[in-house]
């Protein structure tokens, strides 16, 4: 199996059982896809920052108070 | 009783006296528990053992020999409470004292509180539910920036000369510019955060919020240690800080960055920043326009490094105490938990080749950088409160895009009030040297602190 999805399992599990909502999830999953892309992309010297950083912007400020 | 030492600076406090000591002591906690709360700036005020310490002053007199200091409540105390800004670790209590705080003992300081964090330090506004959201004494309807809040509020509001803060992304740098201080974030490595309460491991750096230049520097000199127990720590011998303050900075070369700093801020922000680069390059230095392509990457590797250590540090407090937190700070902790041991091998390495890469090009044409801290004008509490106001969100991500990318740089830098905005509060500048450059960085601040004269400009509350 590829380690990395078998991390993610991993964590979605952890995160299913500390019972964190699914919104929260998803949007953890898709900051952290963004991010860790990123991150890939300028380790390969060819990535677009500006536009993968507003996706970013909602997750890690989280969602305003219910 | 408050007045004798309001705005008293490190000099003008310096005492080996013991009832000197405990009057001055008393003073300033009587400031914290009634100013200092009233700004929601303050955790606990330790009386008690702020008077028991005054016994213990040792001679001869140093520099720090009985002045009151008060910290950011990341600072551990044996016995005091460590919360670390947050409802999830409410009612805990330090096992040990951290290093810094050792070596201000020794020093002679006499430690009076603990001052409100955003929630484990994780946040640039300075928004906390549970803590309190400090209020800036320039205006009370602002934010003071975080994480370190509550040592910018409480130190701009006269009461304590120096606080310390710490920075992952821009904590010490963000409220100090806000509240009119000088804040220093020291080269990585230079000071040790050793039972520090831990954000980010390779990230977080601990340094000084000050009014008074010289007394940000006498701090810092006072913490600046090689520790073992800290694994970064670096033994290096530094050149006095203070010494040579007022050595001018004839021929330094003053780089200045149009692309990205001064084009991505707002205009008030990029002007002022530009007023300054000119005042200094006619009181001496000399003005180099420079690019560095690629430095912008430092913002989002920031964030990713900082959230995949800050998981891996308070996995067990997310995963099982989540709701007793701010779902800000859940958030942004949990993008580090899909990183993998191999991801994270790979940041660190990129790391160090990005960062030697990008030094060695920097620091090629000139002696420093200077560059603007916020990129906007300061926002007031609403505007910037991420759990009432979707729209936060963008003006958040964007607070932190000048201040994030020195971080992973690992560099030294210094923020220098230089006047005031259209809504009558502070505005900064940040200088940006090389590794150990601390000495240059402050020489320089010196001669901006000088010409400004920004410590005559006091915040309404507080004077």
């Amino acid at each position: 199996m590829d380690p990395a999805k078998e991390h993610r399992d991993r964590q979605l599990k952890k995160l299913h059982q500390a019972g964190i909502s699914d919104d929260q999830i998803t949007l953890a999953v898709q900051t952290s896809e963004t991010l860790l892309g990123i991150a890939r992309g300028i380790a390969s010297e060819n990535d677009d920052i500006d536009s993968n950083m507003r996706e970013v912007i909602a997750g890690m400020a989280g969602k305003p108070r219910q | 009783m408050s007045s004798m030492t309001r705005y008293a600076d490190l000099a003008a406090l310096v005492t080996t006296e013991q009832q000197r000591a405990v009057e001055q002591i008393n003073a300033v906690c009587d400031d914290l528990e009634g100013l200092g709360r009233s700004l929601d700036a303050v955790a606990s005020v330790h009386r008690e053992d702020a008077i028991s310490q005054a016994a213990a002053i040792p001679a001869p007199a140093t520099a720090l020999s009985g002045v009151p200091l008060a910290h950011k409540e990341l600072f551990r105390r044996k016995g005091w409470p460590d919360e670390g800004g947050s409802r999830s670790r409410r009612g805990m209590r330090c096992k040990e004292t951290c290093t810094v705080i050792e070596n201000l003992d020794a020093a002679g300081a006499i430690d009076c509180a603990r001052l409100v964090t955003v929630e484990f330090a994780f946040g640039v506004t300075g928004h906390n539910d549970f803590a309190g959201t400090p209020r800036n004494p320039w205006n009370q309807d602002y934010i003071c920036g975080g994480s370190s809040s509550g040592s910018a509020a409480v130190v701009a509001a006269g009461i304590v000369p120096v606080a310390l803060g710490s920075d992952t992304g821009g904590s010490i740098r963000l409220p100090a510019a806000a509240c009119g201080l000088f804040g220093i974030k020291p080269t990585h490595g230079l000071v040790s955060r050793s039972r520090v309460f831990a954000l980010s491991a390779s990230l977080d750096t601990v340094g000084p919020l000050a009014r008074s230049l010289h007394d940000a520097a006498a701090v810092l000199e006072a913490i600046i240690s090689y520790d073992p127990d800290d694994p970064e720590s670096i033994d290096i011998k530094m050149p006095s800080l203070t010494a040579g303050i007022d050595d001018g900075i004839n021929g330094l070369k003053v780089g200045r960055m149009q692309r990205y700093f001064l084009d991505g801020c707002d205009a008030p922000v990029a002007k002022q920043t530009d007023a300054v680069i000119n005042d200094l390059g006619r009181l001496g230095g000399s003005i180099v326009d420079i690019d560095c392509p690629g430095i912008e990457a430092g913002s989002p590797l920031t964030s990713i490094l900082s959230a995949t250590e800050s998981f891996h540090e308070h996995e067990n407090t997310i995963l099982n105490h989540h709701r007793q937190m701010n779902p800000q700070t859940v958030m942004r902790i949990l993008a580090g938990m899909f990183s993998t041991d191999d991801d994270y091998r790979k940041m660190l390495a990129l790391r160090a080749s990005f960062n030697h890469r990008m030094i060695s090009s920097l620091f090629k044409e000139i002696d420093l950088l200077i560059t603007p801290v916020w990129p906007c004008l300061l926002p007031d509490r609403k505007a910037s409160d991420a759990g009432a106001n979707p729209d936060a969100a963008s003006l958040i991500q964007k607070i932190g895009r000048n201040t994030r990318p020195f971080n992973w740089l690992g560099l030294p830098v210094v923020t220098v009030p230089v006047g005031l905005d259209e809504n009558g509060l502070p505005m900064a500048v940040q200088l940006v040297g090389p590794p150990f450059s601390e000495a240059m960085l402050i020489r320089t601040a010196r001669v901006l602190e000088q010409h400004y004269a920004f410590w005559d400009t006091r915040p309404k509350t507080g004077a």
